[in-house]
């Protein structure tokens, strides 16, 4: 049987006297597609954030491919991790954000060969080679040398999405990618969103408002509520069969807000 | 080695006359600072240009000349002045230029609607700027006229140059008597600072006070 | 007291070398305090409790006291600890350090208007820390600092009057030196005052077109 490429073994995490993540846990199988939806301030996007070692956790474990996130043995013992440790483990992880956080004074080329040429050593030829063919997957290789000032939402999304892509991380996050876009934009982004879930076996983590979206993307969906796992399962029977009075809530709102599940 | 004693009093005395130049400047920087101010905001052409000739020709020279212009240049057109107070007028004139670009951009800070509704009320300009304008900007006003008063502060050191006898003089007086470098020095450097920080404590209690009610809480 | 045109022309050149010492204590005194001041907002921003707070103390006590004071300190202070400096070096350390906690400032203010979400982005590329500061950060927050840090240096030029204080022969020095000699003080008191003035004229549209130069991104 295969390991969990993601481990998240009773993890708590405040700010302050608020408990965003309680005693938390649940597991990743690699290649899986996963879902996280909820109310805002349940914690989902938290979640993420703390897999890219944005945040920190106050207790609890988290294991990244077999390996600790936070901690590391030493004398079997486990200790606090240090940066070097950290190091290792981002180069196992990708991350896409909802307001893009595209550097503004590099192009679109650059943007995407930064990093490899920085944490890889790739050498600049080979960096920008492989950025081309990641930006013709997105659909951007004829924007590679404009700055991201002069791109729309949607572009800057596809851009941020070859530069996550850039690093070959084995686990991507997606945070809310679509919620800053302009309506008619989402789908150019969900687009390519679909072709990596069908053409990759990467693990893939999104948080998402999108919920037709995430019925037909996830294998699996996790339902967040106060900083716990309310209800879990696959697509199928958390939307059209939901057991939980919060999930039941929480999705009659999103229907009546308008959208197609 | 003298006598330390009196050496503490001659520094003591100069720390009164830096108090006194800083005190003095910054009455006369401070009406100056407002006149010149609104003057760039004045309807009339004419005082427009005038304002904006005071401020430009103060921040464009340094001090140090103006000082210098006004102890020795000023006597040959017939104006004598004491060293105190050629140190006043040059330190006043000098920070109020600062002064008005700090009238002038706190008043045009306060939004556009605040004017409209002072036409629309039908006050005049006056009315508007005195009861409306001004007690808005003020506010604004305050943490940056404490650093110019602290700038004045430190300028006041350029006055021992023209030999008024305030703490920089004294402290050049303390190391020629006694060939002692580093005490004299760090003793003024001390001082100055600690004069600063009466002064940047100052403003914070008074911006404190103004802002009572700005908040929305009636006190 | 008439003005006196011959007297002018005789005094000039003069006048103009020291103009030279100024504009060179003025260059050599803002690189050091850009260098310095980058340092100083950067060490503000340590990690380390007792550093930021060392930092932050010696900022305040160096931008709270007089400039004079402290080239007075370099010049007769230093000597005696074995360090000597000539009036010139003495004089650049002085203007280069005391406007050093003025730019520390305005690095600060440039380096926290850089958004969160480049750090986070930076973290998420794997980007080691100086790597971030190399090619994101400083990157973004200089050029929207530049017409900032031109005004000091323009603020700078004028307090080099000070440094004839520790005997630099700059513009100031040069025209007391030609007034005592002369005693005539009308016309070289003018003249450091017209030069100044002309120089920090030429400066403001300068400052203006840099401003236009340096907007930021997006």
């Amino acid at each position: 049987m295969t390991e969990p490429i993601i481990h998240i073994d009773h993890v708590t995490k405040s700010y302050g006297s608020f408990t965003v993540l309680k005693d938390l846990c649940f597991s990743v199988m690699p290649g899986e597609k996963l879902a996280l939806i909820g109310p805002s301030g349940s914690g989902k996007t938290t979640i993420l954030r703390t897999l890219m070692t944005l945040e920190r956790i106050d207790s609890g474990v988290i294991r990244v491919d077999g390996d600790y996130l936070f901690h590391m043995e030493r004398n079997g013992r486990l200790v606090p991790a240090d940066e070097a440790h950290l190091h290792r483990m981002r180069a196992k992880i990708g991350m896409v954000f909802q307001l893009f956080n595209l550097f503004p004074h590099k192009t679109v080329l650059e943007n995407v060969t930064l990093a490899p040429m920085l944490t890889k050593g790739v050498r600049k030829a080979d960096a920008q080679r492989r950025a081309m063919e990641l930006l013709e997957m997105v659909g951007m290789a004829g924007k590679a040398n404009s700055m991201p000032a002069a791109l729309s939402g949607g572009q800057k999304q596809r851009v941020a999405i070859a530069r996550a892509l850039a690093l070959q991380p084995r686990i991507m996050l997606f945070d809310e990618v679509t919620s800053a876009l302009d309506p008619e934009l989402v789908e150019e982004v969900l687009n390519v969103m679909r072709m990596l879930g069908t053409q990759t076996d990467m693990t893939m983590l999104l948080v998402t408002h999108e919920m037709s979206f995430a019925h037909d993307f996830a294998d699996r969906v996790l339902f967040f509520d106060r900083g716990r796992i309310v209800e879990e399962g696959p697509p199928g029977d958390i939307f059209t069969n939901p057991r939980n009075e919060r999930t039941q809530t929480f999705l009659k709102k999103i229907i009546a807000a308008g959208q197609r599940i | 080695m003298g006598d330390w004693s009196g050496y503490i009093g001659l520094m003591l005395d100069g720390a009164r006359v830096t108090v006194e130049l800083t005190v003095l400047g910054c009455a006369l920087a401070l009406p100056v600072a407002f006149a010149a101010g609104l003057g760039r905001l004045s309807r009339f052409w004419a005082v427009r240009a005038l304002a904006l000739a005071y401020i430009e020709f103060f921040r464009g020279t340094s001090i140090f000349v103006q000082l210098f212009w006004a102890y020795f240049v000023l006597p040959l057109i017939g104006f004598e002045l004491t060293p105190l107070q050629a140190g006043v007028l040059a330190l006043g004139l000098n920070v109020g230029a600062y002064g008005a670009e700090v009238v002038r951009s706190a008043v045009q800070s306060i939004g556009r609607e605040q004017h409209e509704a002072c036409v629309a009320l039908n006050l005049t300009r006056w009315q508007g700027l005195r009861h409306v304008l001004l007690p808005q900007a003020f506010v604004v006003m305050i943490p940056t006229f404490g650093n110019n008063a602290i700038e004045l502060l430190k300028a006041t050191s350029v006055v021992s140059l023209i030999s008024l006898t305030d703490l920089t003089f004294q402290a050049q007086v303390v190391r020629s008597q006694t060939g002692s470098t580093a005490i004299p020095f760090l003793t003024v450097l001390v001082i100055y600072f600690a004069l600063a920080s009466a002064i940047s404590f100052g403003m914070k209690t008074l911006e404190r006070r103004m802002t009572r009610g700005l908040d929305g809480i009636r006190h | 007291m008439e003005w006196d045109w011959a007297f002018v022309r005789e005094i000039m050149p003069t006048l103009l070398d020291g103009l030279k010492i100024t504009v060179l204590a003025t260059v050599l005194g803002s690189a050091l305090a850009a260098v310095v001041g980058l340092a100083f907002a950067l060490l503000r921003r340590s990690p380390n409790r007792l550093v930021s707070r060392i930092t932050a103390f010696l900022v305040e006590f160096i931008r709270g006291t007089p400039l004079l004071v402290q080239l007075y300190f370099l010049f007769y202070v230093l000597p005696g600890a074995g360090i000597l400096l000539s009036p010139l070096t003495a004089g650049v350390i002085g203007l280069g350090v005391h406007y050093a906690t003025y730019m520390a400032e305005v690095f600060r203010a440039g380096i926290d208007n850089t958004p969160r979400g480049q750090w986070e982005a930076a973290k998420a590329c794997n980007l080691t820390a100086v790597q971030t500061w190399q090619h994101i950060i400083l990157p973004q927050a200089i050029p929207p600092m530049i017409p900032a840090l031109a005004n000091y240096f323009v603020a700078m030029f004028k307090e080099t009057p000070l440094l004839s204080a520790i005997t630099v022969v700059e513009l100031m020095s040069q025209a007391r030196s030609v007034a005592n000699f002369n005693y005539r003080y009308l016309e070289p008191m003018t003249l450091v005052g017209v030069l100044f003035l002309a120089i920090s004229l030429i400066a403001v549209p300068a400052l203006h077109l840099l401003e236009r130069r340096f907007r930021r991104y997006r």
